[in-house]
């Protein structure tokens, strides 16, 4: 009986916890949010305040009216395309991949491996204007095979992410297998997969926020309005030096991370109840 | 100790996670092995050939000449190293700024991360709305909405400075001193927790219940648990995180250059921000790039460390 | 399991095979590829056109677009329009890949010199000759501004110039004189710290280095760079001294705010004159309607103050119009630009956004149906193109590095960290160094 109540108390307090950490840790956030709510003229003069003097929901209107007449619709629309697309194709060949490094034994794994660490420490920035001639090259300018055709041959990212997961997977798992018949393909789809749903819905949501949010691969390789995602429709409220219409690129701001959001809290789950560490039913 | 893991029962013999690695005795590779490794990763050998090879070498040898921006350039052999190592003071600045920023930064928001996942992990109710609020501000990314926000939170005025006023602590003027400019980016760092902890949760969640049932029966308190069963199960994964923080902490750009811009005094300059400004605003992509590949250099160092001593410290299952 | 292992199979070899096909296709020269409206049977030219800005701007622009391709229906204008984050990023690219668009919104200065100095702009005097360029109403001096080494690489989509922006309220109310003129630096610091004085405010926002001490060496009759760009333009560090000690002491004083608050403006709408925290600005004209809406006051423009005005003010474009030297085109995009600078309807759509018109007729045409503030401005630019000298356009690419350095010494001058002398020795010392190749 006691013991109840102190679990209660213990749980409650916990939670009491929880919320003042979370709260503080949304505020910057919440700021944004509201500010999404205010007149452009008063986002600096009351900046202090989160509840807005006037509430100008005509922000969000104006907002997804777009440029020229190219609306939100539209970038919303190439957004998912590009990132549902390249968040697959990477998703499933890292974790193919990451079994061929984690698992398997062959020669030259481990120049393979560094070579791949090592793509990692060069800033996209300085790679971009020689991938740019590459791909110009290839005729894929304005196309948006350059944003997802390379997600098909693996992320280092999630390869190596995939690749510590896989090796908490006790070995003794794939001998078995193999006593039963299994050979590596099999082991791979049967015993590897399943273990690290966790782990590829892990890569699944950073996929799918990174490309959202990615800038500069957009930036360079599509010039034509109609083509261009969101992260790229953000940026085209503001010049320093023209009126900004900031009410509105808050607003935007706002309704383009509620996807991110949702994915996130979709997902989330299967990453948490993944199936765990479960034995084989021989 | 209120476990919310909902696994099936497992099967996996329980082993002390505490056991030296031991050396698996070097078997003969046989030709199917080898097949099938190759066959596994054949995707990132294709995507490495046919997309990154080119850009990747060609931007080395950008670094060895004076390529401004398109039109003529020529072959300078190492001047663009030397210059860098020789004359360039604000190259040693931006240097020194990014060892600060990724020595702070880095170990705040992995330390955050692993402590916010581990109190996660023991909540049951509406966990998942905890998990996706603290996401929450690492998905706003690199937006100029970040920036105003970050420079109201620690303005003259900004809501930092009235908290520390009401508890009758002195404020100040956090982004327009040298000395602490570069503070308010590494709380940005820190405050941006959420794919670390993520994945710390995704191998949290990968420890199997036995380990801690059978210490419970041995009568563990939870804080020996912590770090005799979570930390050492968890180090492949914090390993992990270890090495790709430190890659992106000394390549981190976007928050200085949105919300600082480097100053005051080039005290936030980091390193990747300097050479976006000799590329891109002062056409010296020669230049840039060499010092990119000597920035590679510089990180490919630190994670060889990080790797070689992982041999000490990281259990593996296999 | 069996169906995700083909999707697999099938994936990793479309994507191989996509490549092989690619391996071929690599002589498109760098035209993009688009097969839309390709069904008319006309011979449709396509011009691409970038520039960046704002929401607005956008709009406007695509307003103008439509316009002409219905006055010339075998043209066809793609728009590539960017945020001012980004451009020349992909400007930089497109250059690499040797892929500029036929028309595109520049910069003065550094970047036009730049592109210019990499043979990536047309040179389009031989338009102006050939009649596709009509500049008999427009000032030579403005023309001027977008040649270099006798190449006219870019027309100026409108002018600007700097300005000495004020609050004529506040001003009154502490009681100190308007400016005028013919003030000096004396008067305009007398005035700065009158208002400080009475109203408890600042006096003055502080200025950015690389433009006004620019202005500083011009009227006294010296130039930022020499002749052919080498080196700097004037001998004596004596002059960047006072220029640093001057706002300095201002700093000091609290007349004028240090680089702490100045790192707290989060964007025009967020200066210091539009809160009412200081009755000065020295900045660009074309930002005063910027400034007036987000104020909701009607500012006043004065020239800046100085012993030799006249030959220290000077019009700048507030951009250009260029044409890439690899369009295929170059003859169309010259038409649209001439289109672009020659027609009123053009401006009764965009008004002052690019800077006020440079034909002089259609300046004087729109100034029936403008406001306030926009008469205020087009009266200071009638007044500037008055009294002024031309622009400098010596600057070296370069330049771009030099101002930085500019800057950051004035920001460790103000800091404390360096005194005014020492700041203008080490310009200088750095200056040559970047200069020196």
């Amino acid at each position: 009986m006691d013991t109840q109540r102190k679990k209660r108390i213990k749980k409650i307090v916990q939670h009491i916890l929880m919320i003042i950490f979370t709260l503080i840790m949304l505020y910057p956030l919440a700021w944004m949010v509201m500010s999404s709510f205010k007149q452009s003229s008063d986002v600096f003069v009351d900046a202090h305040s989160l509840i807005p003097k006037v509430w100008a929901f005509e922000n969000f209107s104006e907002g997804w009216q777009g440029f020229g007449g190219i609306t939100f619709t539209t970038f919303f629309k190439n957004s998912f395309v590009i990132t549902v697309i390249s968040t697959i194709g990477s998703v499933i060949s890292s974790t193919f991949i990451a079994y061929g490094f984690a698992r398997i034994k062959f020669t030259g794994k481990k120049m393979w491996f560094v070579l791949m660490m090592l793509t990692l420490m060069l800033p996209y920035e300085m790679v971009m204007i020689p991938q740019y001639v590459m791909f110009s090259g290839f005729g894929w300018i304005d196309t948006y095979l350059p944003l997802i055709l390379p997600t098909f041959f693996g992320v280092p990212f999630f390869i190596f992410l995939i690749m510590q997961f896989i090796r908490t997977i006790p070995t003794e798992l794939d001998q078995a297998a193999k006593i039963d018949g299994c050979n590596t393909f099999s082991i791979f789809f049967r015993i590897i997969v399943p273990l690290v749903v966790p782990a590829m819905m892990t890569a699944a949501i950073f996929s799918f926020y990174w490309r959202w949010d990615d800038f500069m691969g957009p930036l360079i390789y599509l010039v034509t309005p109609e083509k261009y995602p969101v992260s790229l429709a953000l940026k085209l409220f503001s010049d320093p030096s023209a009126v900004t219409n900031w009410g509105a690129m808050f607003a935007m701001t706002t309704v383009s991370i509620l996807p991110v959001f949702l994915i996130f809290f979709i997902f989330q789950r299967y990453i948490v109840d993944g199936i765990s560490t479960s034995g084989l039913k021989s | 100790m209120a476990q919310n893991q909902t696994g099936k029962e497992t099967v996996v013999p329980v082993k002390p996670p505490f056991k030296k690695p031991f050396k698996r005795p070097k078997r003969l590779r046989t030709g199917y092995e080898e097949l099938s490794g190759y066959a596994f990763i054949s995707p990132f050998i294709i995507g490495l050939v046919a997309f990154t090879l080119y850009p990747i070498v060609y931007s080395l040898y950008l670094s060895f000449t004076n390529y401004g921006m398109g039109g003529e350039y020529e072959w300078i052999g190492l001047a663009n190293y030397e210059r860098m190592f020789t004359t360039d003071d604000t190259w040693r600045q931006s240097l020194k700024v990014t060892f600060l920023y990724a020595g702070t930064a880095v170990p705040l928001r992995l330390v955050f991360a692993l402590m916010v996942a581990v109190a996660l992990n023991k909540i049951v109710e509406a966990v998942g709305l905890y998990r996706t609020m603290l996401y929450l501000p690492s998905v706003v990314g690199g937006s100029i909405g970040i920036s105003i926000m970050w420079r109201q939170l620690f303005g003259n005025d900004g809501a930092f400075n009235s908290v520390l006023a009401s508890i009758g602590l002195p404020t100040h003027s956090w982004l327009g001193d040298p000395g602490t400019a570069i503070w308010t980016l590494v709380a940005l760092y820190g405050w941006q927790f959420g794919s670390s902890m993520l994945i710390f949760l995704a191998g949290l969640r990968n420890i199997p219940k036995t380990f801690y049932e059978a210490s419970a029966v041995d009568g563990a308190k939870p804080w020996q648990q912590f770090f005799k069963i979570t930390i050492p199960l968890l180090t492949p994964v914090i390993l992990f995180n270890t090495i790709m923080q430190t890659i992106q902490g000394f390549m981190a750009f976007t928050p200085s250059f949105i919300v600082t811009n480097g100053g005051p005094m080039n005290s936030t300059l980091l390193y990747v921000l300097y050479m976006y400004r000799r590329a891109f605003e002062f056409f010296d992509m020669g230049y840039a790039s060499a010092m990119a590949w000597v920035m590679l250099i510089i990180i490919a160092i630190f994670t060889a460390v990080i790797f070689k001593s992982s041999d000490k410290w990281v259990h593996y299952n296999d | 399991m069996k169906k995700k292992w083909m999707f697999l199979t099938a994936s990793v070899l479309t994507a191989s095979l996509a490549l092989a096909a690619c391996g071929g296709a690599s002589d498109t020269g760098g035209e993009t590829t688009d097969s839309e409206g390709g069904g008319s049977g006309d011979e449709q030219i396509k011009l691409r056109m970038s520039w960046w800005g704002s929401q607005e701007r956008h709009d406007m622009t695509f307003k103008i677009i439509e316009m002409y391709e219905k006055e010339n229906p075998n043209i066809k204008i793609e728009p590539e329009f960017t945020g001012w984050d980004g451009y020349f990023e992909r400007m930089a690219a497109q250059a690499a890949g040797n892929n500029l668009p036929d028309i595109m919104q520049q910069n003065f200065g550094e970047y036009l010199n730049l592109y210019a100095s990499q043979g990536l702009l047309a040179d389009l005097n031989e338009f102006k000759d050939s009649g596709d360029l009509d500049l008999s109403k427009v000032d030579d001096s403005i023309v001027q501004s977008g040649m270099k080494d006798d190449q006219l690489l870019g027309i100026p989509s409108g002018t600007n110039a700097l300005t000495a922006v004020y609050n004529a309220e506040m001003l009154e109310e502490a009681g100190a004189d308007l400016p005028t003129d013919d003030w000096t630096w004396e008067d305009f610091e007398e005035i700065a710290y009158k208002v400080h004085d009475e109203l408890d405010t600042y006096g003055t926002r502080s200025y950015e280095a690389g433009n006004i001490f620019e202005y500083y060496l011009r009227e006294q009759g010296f130039a930022l760079f020499n002749e052919d760009g080498t080196a700097l333009g004037y001998d004596d560090d004596q002059i960047l001294t006072d220029y640093l000690t001057r706002a300095k002491q201002m700093v000091d004083d609290g007349v004028a705010p240090g680089y702490d608050v100045i790192q707290q403006i989060q964007g025009i709408e967020d200066e210091l004159i539009v809160h009412k925290n200081a009755p000065f600005d020295l900045r660009w004209s074309n930002q005063m309607k910027t400034m007036s809406m987000a104020a909701d006051y009607t500012f006043d423009l004065n020239v800046l103050p100085g012993d030799n005005i006249s030959q220290g003010m000077y019009l700048k474009p507030a951009m250009l119009w260029s044409v890439s030297e690899n369009s295929e085109h170059k003859e169309e995009a010259v038409k649209f630009i001439n289109f672009f600078t020659n027609t009123k309807e053009v401006f009764d759509t965009i008004g002052s956004d690019r800077g006020v018109p440079i034909n002089n007729e259609i300046r004087e045409e729109m100034r029936a149906d403008l406001d306030e503030i926009e008469t205020k401005i087009y009266d200071y630019i009638d007044k500037v193109t008055e009294n002024s000298s031309p622009i400098d356009t010596n600057f070296p690419a370069q330049s771009s590095e030099i101002l930085t350095e500019l800057n950051t010494i004035d920001e460790r001058v103000m800091y404390g960290q360096i005194t005014p002398e020492e700041g203008a020795a080490e310009f200088r010392k750095s200056a040559e160094m970047i200069l020196g190749n």
